[in-house]
């Protein structure tokens, strides 16, 4: 046993050292990394929100003008869903996935590298534009007329138009990545009513990448090409139409809402289970409602266009589309209650946020119910009811359930405990927080308060409830600033964490905290939908061990399966660390940054150079193993 | 895929099956690939649509209507490529060398063919129409050089592929390269299919 675990150790060791630092693909470290760049563009973005509550705390304030007001809620936005949730789920997908899945790796770990790096530098491109002073300022979703070149002619969009089709190619290869790792590498034995709800919300998730960037793609093409290159899409005195990019952004954007949520509540999925302790109610019935929605999130999408005059027919069907909705999101709900209430819940940190993300969930979509209505939504449009609603859905679907991820997994993260006190005391500190923050604004929405202004006169009867908000986000940041103080200071003061601290009912469980390079020693074999429960069978691993059956000490190696029932397939030769990832999202940053200054010909010479990088990275090892 | 020294080192206790190309890690990849790019397309085209269905004219006034028989024959000459890399992908199965490199080298000529041709036509329709003249103008061109690039990326998956087939890398083994370019080529060649009838759609 003594001499196949070194071995494993010796083929998968890795040095530490900044060589290693750029050429790992390890998707522990590439998640990890994921995890703590998506959470600096959250701080970035949060601090923009401070900035807009303190601004908007009085009326007629002036701590902002009005073009840094719309910079600033522009890239609040663009952080919050791009830069932050998007990548911070794709963390824990990455570090997570190949765990529950009792895989080595990710089925291609240097396209994993590569997605982090190309996240990273699209990040750093779009965040650049504040240096220039001309960040993107059209709102999150970029409305023609307004992002053409005629209205809006510096770089602020291009910033945008870029930024986005450069960071499309990080969420597309990372979900390619997600489907055939989850399609190829379970454990033998996990067939797909075995595999966890986690992977199925990202599997589900993936597949709406695949189908919904495409026409953000084509929009942000389109638009770069008319400023560009004096193209025309939007505009109708040229033959176009401004509603065709809604159409588009809205195409992809509706689905990026389950983009978005959908691993949040496979994250809730995970942890249910466990705090419960028993299986979760109508397994099944939870990843069948999972595909279920990010299907249905495809044929809703003029819902958010319901004030722009179209036929009413159009509108109806939309409207009776956006109800339906409802009904897989009702038997997600309905099973998580069933389990926490047939189970014995043990009330930790991480099921309060669970708790939490049900309760504000719940109300988002009530509210959400209320927009299928034509006419309320076309009273509310563009109001503040619309921010308070997309904000109990967004924060409450997402932060919510992404804060209980981070405290569930932590102890797997670090192999350290947090302080479960404090814990507990930051949640509702945070919980009191978001609805002070977002509560009000239902009723300034109501009033009449338009979003995405700068300020407001006095004497509407809005002071009072903007005063809340504010007042509330600090109490949100300060929650947020706890959670970091714990988490942090478990690296110290910690207890050890051990292996499984909380019972869990996934493989995560079943190894060390944190994980060996290769994950597992002996390929774990599973037989039901709880196999950390399985005691047995996590027994025999060890014999196995013992015994060398599939320990796969022969070399950089990794089981693949087949899709349906998970029977040992193929013996993958894994990939080696690579310097080709970095220099490929490298070239292409390159590129970016010439098209945007209108460098064409150099921009092409970046193309040129990440062809190179393609072959260098192809010759690198036999590319049967690609 | 284990390289034969790993097989032969390897406990027997270890189940090993034997790899089939069309399962490969992969050959799942790209699949997922031509998903995404393939509703690229459909999303370029549907936008051509929508804005056609909103127009008084199509084309607007001042542009003629397409002509069929030129990107008929480029299309034409696109999709015969698809026949040689067919050929190349069954040969490699059953280790046939010279067939494999035969077609791919066919398929990789007729690509370059329609590149070649495109080019020219895109030359002509240059001197009658530019992209910044109006909307339909500027899809015709985003739409037909969106398609005229794919191709571009697979003559250059066809020529690393090639290559590699000519320094003896594969065989009936070794092969997921080969079936991973030949899914490319399929779906640049099919492609020809709806951005052909799109574009020269007025005119029918």
């Amino acid at each position: 046993m003594a001499v196949n675990v070194e071995r494993l150790e010796r083929i998968w060791f890795e040095p530490t050292g900044l060589k290693t630092f750029v050429t790992t693909v390890n998707h522990k470290k590439i998640g990890k990394r994921y995890l703590v760049t998506a959470f600096a563009f959250f701080v970035a973005a949060g601090a923009e929100a401070l900035l807009m509550r303190t601004q908007l705390a009085r009326p007629e304030s002036g701590v902002v003008g009005p073009k840094t007001y719309n910079e600033l809620f522009s890239m609040h936005g663009v952080t919050m869903i791009f830069l932050f949730v998007t990548p911070m789920l794709s963390g824990f997908g990455n570090y997570f996935v190949p765990l529950q899945l009792g895989a080595r790796d990710m089925a291609f770990p240097r396209m994993n590298a590569f997605s982090y790096w190309v996240f990273l530098g699209s990040g750093i491109f779009m965040y650049s534009s504040f240096l220039f002073g001309e960040a993107p300022n059209d709102g999150w979703f970029n409305y023609a007329p307004l992002s053409q070149r005629e209205y809006t002619p510096s770089l602020n969009i291009d910033f945008y138009n870029l930024g986005l089709l450069f960071l499309t190619i990080s969420t597309t290869a990372g979900a390619v990545n997600f489907i055939v790792t989850i399609f190829k590498m379970r454990a033998p034995g996990m067939s797909i009513n075995r595999i966890p709800l986690f992977c199925w919300a990202i599997l589900a998730q993936s597949f709406s990448v695949v189908f919904a960037l495409p026409a953000l793609s084509a929009a942000n093409i389109f638009l770069s090409l008319e400023r560009k290159f004096h193209f025309h899409f939007f505009s109708p005195g040229d033959g176009g139409d401004p509603l065709l990019w809604q159409h588009l952004f809205w195409i992809f954007g509706h689905p990026d809402v389950y983009i978005i949520f959908l691993p949040a509540i496979g994250i809730v999925s995970a942890i249910i289970p466990t705090f419960a302790r028993r299986p979760m109610v109508m397994h099944t019935w939870l990843a069948l409602a999972t595909l279920t929605t990010g299907f249905i999130g495809f044929g809703v999408w003029v819902h958010h266009m319901f004030a722009t005059g179209l036929p009413q027919i159009t509108m109806t069907f939309f409207a009776a589309a956006s109800l339906l909705i409802t009904i897989p999101s009702g038997i997600q709900i309905f099973g998580w209650c069933a389990t926490l209430l047939t189970g014995a819940p043990l009330i930790r940190t991480p099921l309060l946020f669970v708790l939490g993300f049900i309760v504000v969930f719940v109300i988002g979509g009530v509210t959400g119910v209320m927009f299928a209505v034509i006419p309320f939504d076309q009273q509310v449009t563009d109001t503040y009811f619309v921010v308070a609603h997309f904000h109990y859905v967004l924060f409450g679907g997402a932060v919510f359930p992404i804060f209980a991820g981070l405290h569930y997994w932590w102890p797997k993260l670090t192999g350290r405990m947090f302080s479960e006190p404090l814990g507990q005391v930051s949640f509702w500190i945070f919980f009191v927080g978001f609805n002070l923050t977002f509560f009000p604004m239902h009723i300034a929405g109501l009033l009449g308060m338009p979003r995405r202004v700068y300020t407001y006169p006095d004497g509407l009867g809005w002071g009072i409830y903007n005063l809340l908000e504010t007042i509330g986000a600090f109490t949100l940041a300060l929650g947020i600033l706890l959670v970091v103080v714990n988490l942090l200071g478990s690296l110290r003061f910690g207890a050890l964490a051990g292996p499984d601290p909380w019972g869990g009912e996934t493989l995560e469980w079943a190894t060390t905290s944190p994980p060996p390079e290769y994950n597992f020693a002996a390929i774990p074999l599973v037989r039901s939908n709880s196999p950390n429960w399985d005691r047995a069978d996590r027994e025999e691993d060890v014999h196995r061990l013992e015994r060398n059956e599939l320990v796969l000490a022969e070399g950089h190696e990794a089981l693949a399966t087949t899709v349906l029932d998970a029977d040992a397939d193929q013996v993958l030769e894994m990939p080696p660390e690579s310097p080709w990832p970095f220099v490929l999202a490298l070239a292409i940053a390159f590129g970016f940054a010439f098209l945007l200054v209108g460098h064409y010909l150099v921009a092409g010479l970046g193309a040129g150079l990440a062809l190179a990088a393609l072959a260098g990275w192809h010759s690198q090892t036999p590319m049967e193993t690609a | 895929m284990s390289s034969p020294a790993a097989v032969e080192g390897r406990p027997a206790a270890t189940p090993l099956v034997r790899p089939t190309g069309s399962r490969a890690n992969g050959w799942w990849g790209m699949v997922l690939l031509i998903a995404t790019e393939a509703t690229l397309f459909a999303v370029l085209i549907a936008s051509y649509f929508y804005i056609r269905f909103k127009s008084p004219a199509w084309p607007p006034d001042g542009i003629n209507d397409p002509t069929v028989g030129r990107p008929l024959l480029n299309n034409g000459v696109l999709l015969a490529s698809i026949v040689p890399m067919y050929l190349a992908e069954r040969a490699v199965f059953r280790g046939r060398g010279a067939l494999l490199r035969l077609g791919l080298l066919a398929s990789f000529l007729l690509m370059l063919a329609y590149f070649a041709l495109q080019l020219d036509s895109f030359w002509t329709s240059w001197h009658s129409f530019k992209p910044s003249e109006d909307t339909y103008a500027s899809l015709v061109y985003t739409i037909v050089g969106a398609h005229w690039v794919h191709v571009g990326a697979g003559i250059l998956l066809l020529a690393f592929v090639q290559l590699r087939a000519w320094l003896g890398h594969f065989d009936a083994e070794r092969n997921v390269p080969v079936q991973v370019t030949a899914l490319y080529v399929y779906f640049v060649g099919l492609l020809a299919i709806p951005v052909f009838l799109t574009s020269v759609s007025p005119a029918l």
